[in-house]
């Protein structure tokens, strides 16, 4: 297993409680050897969250953590900051620069808006010499989760999913089935896979052979089914978003087969049409799995209203069977829930 | 004054080529904005400038990797203009502007490393003091002995900053024992361990966190209908915030020292940055001209003489057809030159290539010729068909003519390109029109040179006239057996586009019906042209 340098905290909901999980990942991060490295993607890392207008909580960083942010919250508090880097990246409060904690704090991550920046920011801090990154992650869950990104992800369901546990859990266990699409293994699927992002065209598998349709993709079926219908195909790889819709075209020409997307990020399916795909005989693979390695739980929103943790946490538990769950808040600080991460 | 208008610099498609001209500065992205060309008056600047490339150029082969490395210094120059406007006045830069000002000095120390014991070295930074005072400009940022590119407000800036930060230190640890001391004593009391966060999550059940309330060492964080939270109540807050404010004065001070230190090498900083932003610029266009193999262009007062001139979009667009272009060789002087020659022949080629070397070399722009020498002009104008004008309702015609009037109301001498001027109207008063334009052009001080079908043009006195050489040989497959892309490859091939000098034509080339007929229309429309043609008295080449 490829070892974690970079872990990305996603949250399924705006206001999940990913900031509390950062600051635990941060206050647990073993307090000898290479530093951490700190930041965060999207509209997230203001002072009020985008979404709600709430005040956001700062993340608590330790002497020698290095953090991505902008000049906005570095020159608050100058004394605490030594400043490495320019990233060249500009952030919607002025440019993002790299910059080593001098002093344990609180500090705000401004976000990166593109993926392109947070790459860039990333390799920075690591030339900076932090050991492990984490990616503060958008609210938009597809993106920062996406495995080129981070080497693995941890994901945040708050009770702000929902007024109804039964409705987090049932959103969860959408998110959850969808989010852990089996890794395509075999090397003709994967090479038409790759295939298909580099020509951004459908690429069909059939006995043992490859063929680059006129699609790019399915939404184009009904149009151009000549030249393609004929066959049974083995697997159909694709570059682009697969859809509902998309699923529905290919069941309505019996073409329930093995389709290839790039990763889950790609998937804007809905659980019902997902399973009956699967239960007429088709399947979804990816090229790139994200490698989900912890499933954090706040039973409590910022709406006032709470779960009871305990139950929430057991039924989280079964929905996301085998990953582990873990409640920053309630569980003992001693128990080393993060083995294996940090 | 406009040296050369939006539609000349379309017609010319510098865009083609002004397309790699990138600077890496922000300061020369601006420069670039604002650049004016080299103007007559201005030839020992231009030459200069010139000059400055081509010690560069050289540079750059007998150096390898030089490039790159004056490239990435360049590119890591930050926007230091919000810190000279608060040194300016006296304001105080916030931290992150006083890391870009030591970034800027720490590139520009760099790059004069790099240039020192270089031809350029001089020309850069002619003031032999720059390393010593941008190296004491870096200390000033780093007051530590170790020197290194980031910035903090350093202890050793002020001895009480030091103590004031050792203290704190010392406090907080001392807080954080004393908090862990009470946390212990809580816990062993309770059996109820911390969470990571130092927090007590106690249930709301009233037999459990009723007692919880009634601690004096704790406070209340949070609550929710399941839950409450408390923590250990902060020691010792008082000591600790009061050395945070004198922290926070102190550093404060540092930084108003500083400004009084740099408020007097802001003249000094501004002129290092129009010496980058000058460097930036040059460089910029060397990497420019490379895509182009560019020569350097020479000063030359009475003629615009040039050898194997191209130009790169043209010859860019026939490689991908998989052809070659033929360079061009001409010699243009004050008055009219009219080009003559065949459709097909590459006129208007030559005109846009003319036009392009004067305008980039003006803009000083290594051109793409193997070799050039010319005058300055005080502006370049090309009237090639304004599809400008004709988008605002004008007629190609109305456009050209009301073009033409502005140029030529202009006092100075400049490079007028004329594409078949007249040629919009009906013949009799097209061909009129033309003569009397090259007529009245060859009597004033502009540099024109025209590129007609009209034989009237040639009857004018005091032009120099070059001509095309034209076609040469038949078709040796015929045409309607061949597609037009064919057709067109051959006539390509069969076309000599050389410009040769002429002293007088003995006619004006009529390849037109031959093409036409070499096309494949109909026998009958190409006979029946012939026959117009010679009723007229015009030979038919």
């Amino acid at each position: 297993m490829k070892p974690i340098r970079s872990i990305s905290v996603i949250g399924l909901s705006k206001n999940a409680g990913k900031t509390t999980v950062l600051n635990a990942l941060i206050h647990d991060y073993p307090k000898s050897g290479f530093p951490l490295g700190l930041l965060s993607m999207g509209v997230d890392g203001e002072q009020r969250d985008a979404w709600s207008g709430r005040e956001k909580p700062p993340i608590r960083v330790r002497k020698n953590m290095l953090v991505a942010t902008s000049a906005f919250w570095l020159n608050r508090q100058p004394g605490n900051w030594e400043v490495l880097q320019d990233c060249g990246i500009s952030s919607v409060l002025g440019k993002v620069y790299i910059a080593r904690a001098k002093r344990e704090g609180a500090v705000q991550l401004a976000g990166i808006p593109t993926r392109n920046g947070a790459k860039q920011a990333m390799r920075l801090l690591s030339e900076a010499g932090a050991e492990k990154i984490l990616l503060d992650g958008a609210y938009d869950r597809r993106s920062p989760s996406c495995p080129q990104l981070t080497d693995a992800s941890i994901v945040v369901i708050g009770a702000s999913l929902s007024p109804s546990l039964t409705e987090v859990i049932k959103k969860a266990k959408e998110w959850f089935r969808l989010f852990r699409l089996k890794e395509s293994t075999a090397p003709l699927e994967r090479q038409a896979g790759h295939i298909a992002i580099k020509r951004r065209r459908v690429v069909g598998v059939l006995e043992g052979r490859l063929e680059i349709l006129p699609l790019s993709g399915f939404l184009e079926l009904k149009v151009r089914e000549k030249e393609w219908i004929q066959n049974n195909w083995d697997a159909l790889a694709m570059a682009g978003a697969l859809t509902d819709q998309m699923l529905e075209t290919l069941l309505q020409h019996r073409q329930a087969v093995r389709l290839i997307i790039p990763s889950a990020a790609h998937l804007f399916v809905h659980l019902p049409m997902f399973y009956r795909f699967h239960r007429q005989g088709g399947e979804i693979r990816v090229l790139e799995p994200i490698r989900l390695i912890k499933a954090a739980i706040n039973p409590d929103s910022p709406e006032g209203y709470s779960f009871p943790p305990q139950e929430m946490k057991e039924k989280i538990g079964q929905v996301c069977f085998p990953l582990p769950v873990v409640d920053a808040v309630r569980d003992p600080r001693e128990q080393g829930v993060w083995d294996g991460v940090l | 004054m406009v040296f050369c208008d939006r539609q000349t610099e379309e017609d010319l498609d510098l865009s083609f080529c002004f397309q790699w001209f990138q600077p890496l500065t922000p300061y020369g992205r601006q420069r670039k904005k604002e650049l004016s060309p080299f103007l007559p008056g201005q030839e020992d600047a231009w030459q200069q400038c010139l000059q400055e490339q081509e010690t560069m150029i050289r540079l750059m082969k007998d150096h390898s990797g030089f490039t790159e490395s004056l490239s990435r210094r360049l590119g890591n120059i930050p926007d230091i203009s919000p810190v000279l406007r608060k040194l300016a006045e006296s304001e105080t830069p916030q931290l992150t502007e006083w890391f870009d000002l030591k970034t800027f000095l720490w590139a520009l120390k760099e790059i004069h490393l790099l240039l020192q014991k270089t031809a350029l070295s001089s020309l850069i930074f002619p003031d032999g003091q720059t390393a010593s005072k941008c190296e004491h400009a870096i200390r000033l940022l780093n007051p530590s002995p170790e020197l290194t590119p980031t910035f903090w407000f350093d202890d050793a800036y002020d001895e009480r900053l030091k103590m004031s930060r050792k203290k704190w230190r010392q406090l907080r640890a001392g807080q954080q024992r004393e908090n862990e001391q009470t946390a212990q004593r809580i816990e062993q009391k309770t059996g109820r361990l911390r969470n990571r966060f130092g927090e007590w999550v106690v249930p709301k059940k009233p037999d459990q966190f009723l007692a919880w309330e009634t601690m004096p060492e704790l406070e209340h964080v949070r609550e929710t209908v399941h839950e409450v939270v408390y923590r250990c109540k902060p020691v010792g807050n008082g000591e600790i915030d009061r050395l945070e404010e004198e922290i926070a004065r102190l550093e404060q001070e540092v930084s108003e020292r500083l400004v009084q230190k740099f408020a007097p090498l802001v003249p000094e900083l501004e002129s290092w940055l129009q010496k980058i932003t000058h460097l930036d610029l040059q460089c910029a266009r060397v990497r420019a001209a490379e895509h182009w193999q560019g020569v350097r262009p020479r000063w030359s007062p009475d003629h615009f003489r040039m050898e194997g001139a191209f130009h790169p979009a043209v010859e860019k667009q026939l490689a991908e057809e998989g052809c070659s272009m033929t360079r061009l060789d001409c010699t243009i002087r004050q008055g009219v030159t009219v080009i003559i020659g065949p459709n097909m022949g590459g006129k208007t080629v030559a005109l846009r290539t003319l036009g392009l070397v004067a305008v980039l070399s003006q803009w000083g722009f290594f051109v793409p010729a193997s070799s050039c020498e010319m005058p300055l002009f005080s502006w370049v104008a090309g009237i090639m068909g304004d599809k400008q004008g004709i988008r605002q309702g004008l007629s190609r015609f109305g456009a050209e003519m009301a073009r033409l009037r502005d140029w030529i109301s202009r006092k100075e001498t400049g490079l007028l390109l004329l594409d078949e001027i007249g040629s919009g109207t009906n013949p009799v008063e097209g061909s009129a029109l033309s003569e009397a334009v090259t007529a009245y052009l060859a009597k004033q001080p502009y540099w024109t040179v025209h590129v007609t079908h009209y034989r009237e043009v040639l009857a004018v006195k005091k032009i120099r006239l070059y001509q095309v050489s034209g076609i040469s040989g038949r078709l040796k497959v015929p045409a309607e057996k061949q597609t037009v892309r064919e057709i067109r490859q051959t006539l390509r091939e069969m076309m000599d586009y050389r410009l040769v000098s002429v002293t007088k034509a003995a006619s004006v080339p009529h390849e037109a019906l031959w093409i036409v007929e070499q096309l494949g229309l109909p026998s009958q429309i190409v006979r029946l042209a012939r026959q117009k043609v010679a009723g007229r008295g015009m030979d038919n080449g």
